[in-house]
């Protein structure tokens, strides 16, 4: 009985408690802004149309990305193949399709490795300051420096080719962009009041960063993981171009790009059909994040 | 609701002895020599448990780093303080996280001063569960308690900061320390940012509280009639320094420093009939960094002597409690 | 009967927002004569800024308009100028300084430059034309003049290297040069320290004395208001509600808004008790409460004040008051 109430009561309280972010959200300046930035609806077009394609994959694509038609080699577009078939007999448009998953898969797993290393990392340099700050930035300005794609080269050189290591090599040095932004935001928001009301209470640092500050720099911190996605498939598909990414013969667009690539003379829309794919999909997520760094802006909020 | 009192108290909750907190600058990128920034330079004062003691002064005067450093939240860089008998400078800071138990703070600007993304109910109830006090159901009942004592209630509880006026922003901030029922509260400029009217709503808020809960409080503002309204006794700061201290009346009746006397003629007084003694105060407030020598207050000072360039007065007891850090008031 | 320097009358200024419309100034009228300091005290969203900005044209449009009203400076109404006419009235004739100077202070121009800014633009001093070189004299002069200390060596200085009250009197020197018969001071010294304001206060009291200038006084405090002004106005979510000489202010003051704000101000003499404070909050310029705007906090609200608008009734000759407690019959 006791447990019936309480537990009652705790989903209200959550329940109230999501309402009201929903309510701050709805009638944030932010979200008014965004609902006027032709960007924004753009790019969330894009990009709910490319997760519902990578979702949804199994039921759009006519056929299996791999399955190999030899019979049918280097088809053009016609009924059974929208877009034609590749030296090896796949259904290019199936290809295209399950390339989404790859694509966002690529990018989400980039994106969330290079934050859970770069953000946590910024945290702490931004809040300790002094000496550690120091230190730990001169290792981000050198990590920086490096040049990542060409250092990305060299591990799959070294470790071999295939997604996950693509991710691993491409993160050596993308965290290092998070932990620069995160570090400029903590060392913002540590100089606030709330912050110095918070240690006045007698908060601990550990909660002082994570119930303090994190929160107050989310939003920069999304515009950055929504511009990095795209750069990531663009990096990744750059490798799979090289062949030291994904493999064959997993549908990627950077790899198809490759493929398609000798058959430029005969077949010149063959290699078209991936570009286009990777171009549509990062500039929806530029549009979206340059719509939503615009959207949390506080100057350019207006009145 | 448990009181954060631990039984008896010492007689002076705060002792403070010539402290002195400089900051560090730098002159210049290039600049190796270090320039001191002598926010507080040799400040020395006690307050009375259950009192209410004012701490006035203008910009640079040090008020501020005074309440900062009886908190904890800065350390001195010479002196000492003492919190209900115990030398903070011989604290961890563990030890003086925990004490901030029996601490209180609230600030000048009310929304600045909570988390943007906390709701009221985990603003007032955090400090209850940094400390072990209470929590689940136990917590949410003492946090709507304290919400109905500042005049809040229950539908305020899942809403955020910035969806109140600035008055109740401060109410919230009042309710964060109520909660936690502190010995000694910092009040830090409390309704400098506030409307008249809003200003007077908080006032005597505060004043219920401390005469219901027993508190002592540190009232920290350049608003002289909000000082005189609520203090026992005043203190007057000027460049890092105390000039003066005295109980409000007398404060008022009998200023002896020359800074006292052009301060209390400078604060405007809303009374059409009143004309302020003596003539408006010359030249500008200097700097922390360069501050005269002897007395600071020379420059300005109607009644400058050479002694006052040279030596810098003691700070005594004139009469009663009444005390001057000047040359030409004899002991 | 001498003319009043300005007239306003009916005086109503909207902000079309997506929020609604925000009537900010709804029916103000008030004079104010040459040589006079002329105090209009609110507390914040009374609307006192924006009937200054008003007065001058400032208003930001969108999303603001001057909906209606008449606002009659040396007999012209300056509502019907044209953009031309205004410009040259600003600066000249009618003159605005603010709370906070770096509005008005640009950091990479030196103060000098700054001053003689209006003074090249106007090209007129005390009502007569002046040459180009006699312009770098007159700004030292006006230096000279707001109290600023070594004004040769200020001159060639940048704002910044100036501490608040040096850049109040820059301000004030800026906005003088071409002696304007209307000051609007908009809460010139709020951001100050209390000697400092002290200062500026004497400052000013001394321009009026020199120069004869009107200065409008916009503030919330009333210490200042009672140290300064000759005339008052109380303001109260877009309307004044009393309007009287400074010493009937505070001695008999009538609308049930100006006691409640004289009786919430701390003062050091009240013996340590309880301030007298005025429930409930101040209400939203987009709904305002229909009738009288004050109602829902009047101890003295009475069925018609829900209802109809009050009209502002003359209770004595200079004391007029907007309430029903005063209307006849």
């Amino acid at each position: 009985m006791k447990g019936e109430v309480m537990a009652t009561e705790f989903r209200r309280r959550v329940g109230s408690r999501v309402r009201g972010y929903l309510v701050r959200i709805r009638r944030s300046p932010a979200l008014r802004y965004l609902k006027r930035d032709v960007r924004a609806w753009v790019g969330l077009g894009i990009v709910l149309a490319i997760v519902g394609i990578a979702i949804f994959a199994d039921f759009i694509a006519p056929h299996d990305p791999e399955t190999q038609y030899l019979e049918k080699k280097l088809l053009g577009p016609c009924r059974e193949f929208p877009l034609g078939t590749d030296d090896v007999g796949r259904c290019i448009f199936s290809r295209i399709i399950y390339g989404s998953r790859i694509a966002l898969t690529i990018g989400i797993l980039l994106v969330s490795v290079e934050a859970a290393i770069g953000v946590p990392f910024g945290l702490i340099a931004g809040y300790r300051g002094g000496r550690v700050d120091e230190v730990m930035m001169r290792i981000v300005d050198a990590v920086i420096a490096f040049p990542g794609l060409v250092l990305a080269i060299a591990f799959v050189g070294f470790f071999g080719p295939g997604l996950y290591k693509l991710v691993i090599a491409l993160s050596i040095t993308g965290w290092a962009g998070y932990a620069r932004l995160t570090r400029g935001q903590v060392l913002a928001v540590k100089e606030e009041v709330y912050v110095e009301a918070a240690k006045a209470i007698g908060e601990r640092d550990s909660s002082i960063i994570l119930r303090y500050v994190l929160p107050n720099i989310i939003s920069p911190l999304i515009v950055l993981a929504t511009m990095t996605l795209p750069a990531a498939i663009l990096l990744s598909s750059a490798m799979s171009f090289l062949g030291l990414g994904v493999q064959p013969p997993t549908p990627d667009w950077g790899a198809m790009l490759r493929e398609h690539s000798k058959f430029l003379a005969e077949r010149p829309l063959m290699s078209v059909y991936p570009g286009v794919a990777i171009i549509i999909t990062v500039l929806g997520f530029n549009f979206l994040g340059d719509a939503l760094r615009d959207a949390f802006d506080p100057r350019l909020r207006g009145t | 609701m448990a009181s954060a009192r631990s039984g008896k108290l010492y007689k002076d909750l705060v002792v403070v002895q010539d402290l002195k907190k400089y900051f560090e600058t730098k002159k210049g990128i290039f600049s190796r020599r270090v320039r001191w920034i002598r926010a507080v330079d040799g400040v020395s004062f006690l307050i009375k448990k259950g009192e209410v003691f004012g701490l006035v002064g203008e910009s640079g005067c040090g008020k501020t780093t005074v309440g900062k450093l009886i908190l904890g939240l800065i350390r001195p860089t010479a002196g000492k303080i003492y919190f209900d008998g115990r030398d903070l400078a011989r604290m961890s800071e563990e030890e003086l996280r925990r004490l901030r138990r029996r601490m209180g703070v609230v600030y000048q600007h009310p929304q600045s001063s909570l988390n943007p993304r906390m709701t009221v109910s985990q603003i007032v109830g955090r400090p209850l569960e940094i400390h072990g006090i209470a929590k689940g159901e136990e917590k949410e009942k003492i946090v709507l308690d304290v919400l109905k004592e500042v005049g809040l209630g229950p539908e305020h509880l899942d809403r955020f900061p910035h969806e109140f006026s600035g008055g109740q922003q401060q109410r919230i901030a009042i309710a964060r320390v109520l909660v936690l029922k502190p010995d000694f509260v910092v009040l830090d400029e409390p309704t400098s940012a506030l409307d008249v009217s809003v200003q007077a709503h908080i006032l005597n808020l505060l004043s219920d509280l401390r005469e219901k809960f027993g508190f002592t409080y540190l009232l920290i503002s350049h608003d002289l009639n909000v000082v005189e309204h609520m203090s026992d006794r005043i203190a007057v700061m000027y460049v890092g320094k105390i000039v003066e201290l005295a109980p409000q009346s007398e404060l008022r009746d009998n200023p002896l420093h020359p800074y006292t006397q052009s301060l209390l003629a400078a604060v405007p007084i809303p009374d059409p009939r009143y004309k302020p003694k003596g003539t408006v105060l010359r030249g500008e407030i200097p700097s922390v960094i360069d501050p005269p020598p002897g007395c600071r207050f020379h420059p300005r000072c109607p009644y400058a002597k050479p002694i006052c360039r040279e030596r810098e007065p003691e700070f005594l007891d004139v009469e009663n409690g009444h005390y001057v850090a000047c040359h030409l008031v004899g002991a | 009967m001498k003319k009043p320097l300005l007239e306003v009358r009916g005086l109503k200024t909207y902000f079309f927002t997506e929020e609604g419309v925000v009537k900010a100034v709804d029916g103000v009228d008030f004079d104010i004569e040459e040589g006079e300091i002329f105090g209009l005290v609110g507390e914040s969203g009374c609307g006192k800024s924006v009937t200054a900005l008003s007065i001058l044209r400032l208003i930001p449009s969108p999303p603001g308009r001057i909906v209606a009203g008449k606002v009659i400076f040396k007999g012209k109404d300056l509502l019907k100028m044209s953009d031309e006419e205004m410009r040259r009235l600003r600066g000249r004739e009618i003159s605005m300084i603010f709370q906070d100077p770096h509005t008005a202070l640009n950091p990479v121009f030196t103060i000098g430059d700054q001053i003689a800014e209006p003074i090249e633009l106007h090209q007129v001093i005390e009502e007569r034309l002046i040459s180009p070189d006699e312009v770098p004299k007159k700004v030292v002069e006006m230096l000279k003049l707001v109290g600023m200390p070594d004004p040769e060596v200020r001159v060639v200085e940048y704002p910044h290297q100036f501490s608040g009250g040096m850049k109040q009197r820059a301000m004030i020197a800026m906005m003088i040069s071409c002696n304007p018969s209307l000051l609007i001071a908009d809460e010139p010294t709020t951001a100050l320290d209390v000697t400092i304001q002290a200062q500026i206060l004497e400052l000013m009291r001394e321009l009026r004395r020199k120069l004869n200038t009107s200065i409008m006084l916009i503030t919330h405090n009333l210490g200042v208001i009672a140290q300064m002004c000759d005339r008052v106005a109380v303001m109260y979510a877009g309307n004044i509600v009393e309007e009287a000489d400074l010493i009937t202010l505070f001695e008999d003051p009538r609308h049930p808004y100006t006691q409640a704000l004289l009786k919430a101000i701390p003062k050091a003499d009240v013996p340590r008790g309880r301030l007298v404070t005025i429930p409930g909050m101040v209400p939203s310029l987009v709904n305002p409460p229909p009738g009288c705007r004050f109602h829902p906090r009047c101890p003295h609200a009475m069925e018609v004040c829900t209802k109809e608008d009050p009209v502002t009734i003359q209770v004595e000759k200079g004391h007029s008051v907007r309430c029903h407690l005063f209307s006849r019959g």
